[in-house]
């Protein structure tokens, strides 16, 4: 077996407490941090830290996944989804987390993620996994995407990612016991931007 | 009173005769009897022949004088004298020149009328020159090369990347899948086609739109079977930016 060396020119800083995660160094390699042992982060001393710390920290692997799927993808978007997904899904790979597969709903956006862990759907984890694809979508695009789950029955958990604004309605409506078919009518029937300007 | 023409060839053929009968059968030994005199007639005539030379005879046997009335005879514009060969050889006259040029030569082709173009060629190419074009006659496999049109690759770099064809798009009144039939081209792989059915919805509730799912097809470890879908309502494949696009102005009136 390869002795494995360490290599303290790169590395990941943790601030649990602000919900941050960087990556330094590596002088242009990159470093991984496992799957597992960022579960076991996630589960340390997570009921004395805001539950938005899992958000916050997969919101920065995400921006760090989205930059190096930019350099290696580039900044044009007019591409076949499938090409889109190769470029994401091997960035994700290497941190072992999973492969992503896209729904369309009509105009509705759809994430399906396959984690592979066995904590697919669950708590923490789901805020963790909301926070990797805004991160990922807003870098990629520099566009304000916001993911929301809206179902964590099946083999992957899905998310609905949008606008902000569709995104808060998704989980109001989740939360009042909606079905996913009924929250995509509202959506395209725009109830999220008519209840968003009641709200405002 | 100049010798009529008749007359002057008849003269001239009596003598190379009697000149043949002088040198021998194979025109080196002399026939006895005869009277052996050095010939004093220099090698290269002087004009009008100058350009003419005449080998002579190393043993030439008949007389000065009657060589002098050869060379003499021989002086004309119709009649040349063919020492080295022993023949008279008359000129063609002018009057029957032109009709020489229009003898009618037959061809087994037809003529070609439009050009035939070789446009430059930059790359390593090689290409077989074009047979030589004579004027009112090319060979049949010229005349074929002649209307293969002529690539300029200077301005056409050459691709050698294989592209997939694209898949025609399904009729909008087509309600099933299609499935891609087996192929042995060069196009990747099809992934398997999964029907994304509509979620339970409630009794009464209006009937889900048809989804879309799009997978990545490279094989990443612990990846599931790629999955796509093709909406049926589609007209032409979406964009990783249409999807987007829409996704960003959902309800948006």
């Amino acid at each position: 077996m390869r002795d494995i060396k360490l290599k303290p020119d790169g590395y990941f800083t943790f601030d649990l407490e602000a919900g941050r995660m960087d990556y330094s160094g590596g002088g242009g390699r990159l470093v991984a941090f496992p799957a597992e042992a960022l579960l076991k982060v996630l589960g340390t001393g997570i009921d004395q830290i805001s539950r938005t710390v899992p958000y916050l920290l997969g919101l920065h692997l995400g921006e760090e996944c989205g930059n190096r799927v930019r350099e290696s993808m580039g900044d044009d978007m007019d591409i076949p989804v499938e090409r889109f997904l190769d470029h994401l899904n091997a960035v994700l790979a290497l941190h072992g987390l999973g492969i992503l597969s896209i729904q369309t709903w009509g105009d509705i956006l759809l994430v399906e993620w396959v984690l592979g862990l066995g904590k697919s759907g669950e708590g923490d984890i789901v805020d963790f996994q909301e926070g990797v694809l805004a991160g990922a979508f807003r870098t990629i695009t520099s566009q304000p995407f916001e993911a929301a789950s809206v179902d964590e029955s099946g083999e992957g958990a899905r998310f609905v990612l949008g606008s902000g604004v569709l995104v808060n309605a998704t989980r109001l409506w989740m939360g009042e016991g909606h079905g996913l078919g009924e929250i995509v009518e509202r959506l395209h029937a725009g109830r999220h931007i008519d209840a968003d300007t009641d709200m405002g | 009173m100049e010798p009529s023409k008749e007359a002057t060839r008849s003269r001239l053929e009596q003598l190379l005769a009697r000149i043949q009968r002088n040198r021998g059968r194979d025109g080196e030994e002399p026939v006895a009897g005869e009277p052996l005199t050095a010939s004093p007639v220099p090698a290269v005539v002087e004009e009008p022949l100058a350009a003419m030379e005449i080998p002579m005879p190393t043993a030439a046997v008949h007389p000065p004088e009657e060589v002098e009335e050869i060379l003499e005879l021989a002086d004309t514009e119709e009649i040349s004298v063919d020492v080295e060969e022993e023949e008279v050889v008359a000129d063609i006259p002018e009057e029957f020149e032109e009709d020489v040029d229009e003898v009618p030569v037959e061809f087994d082709a037809e003529p070609v009328t439009e050009p035939v173009q070789v446009a430059a060629l930059s790359g390593p190419m090689e290409i077989e020159p074009p047979a030589p074009v004579e004027p009112g006659f090319v060979a049949p496999e010229a005349a074929a090369r002649a209307h293969v049109q002529a690539i300029d690759v200077s301005t056409q770099p050459v691709e050698t990347e294989v592209i997939p064809e694209t898949r025609p798009a399904p009729k909008p009144t087509v309600q099933m899948p299609v499935v891609p039939a087996p192929s042995f081209d060069r196009r990747p792989v099809a992934p398997p086609i999964e029907v994304a059915m509509p979620e339970p919805t409630v009794p009464g509730a209006p009937v889900e739109l048809p989804t879309t799912t799009f997978a990545g097809t490279s094989p990443v470890a612990g990846a599931r079977p790629a999955v796509f879908t093709r909406e049926l309502r589609q007209t032409r494949p979406r964009t990783m930016s249409d999807i987007l696009r829409a996704a960003l102005r959902v309800g948006q009136k």
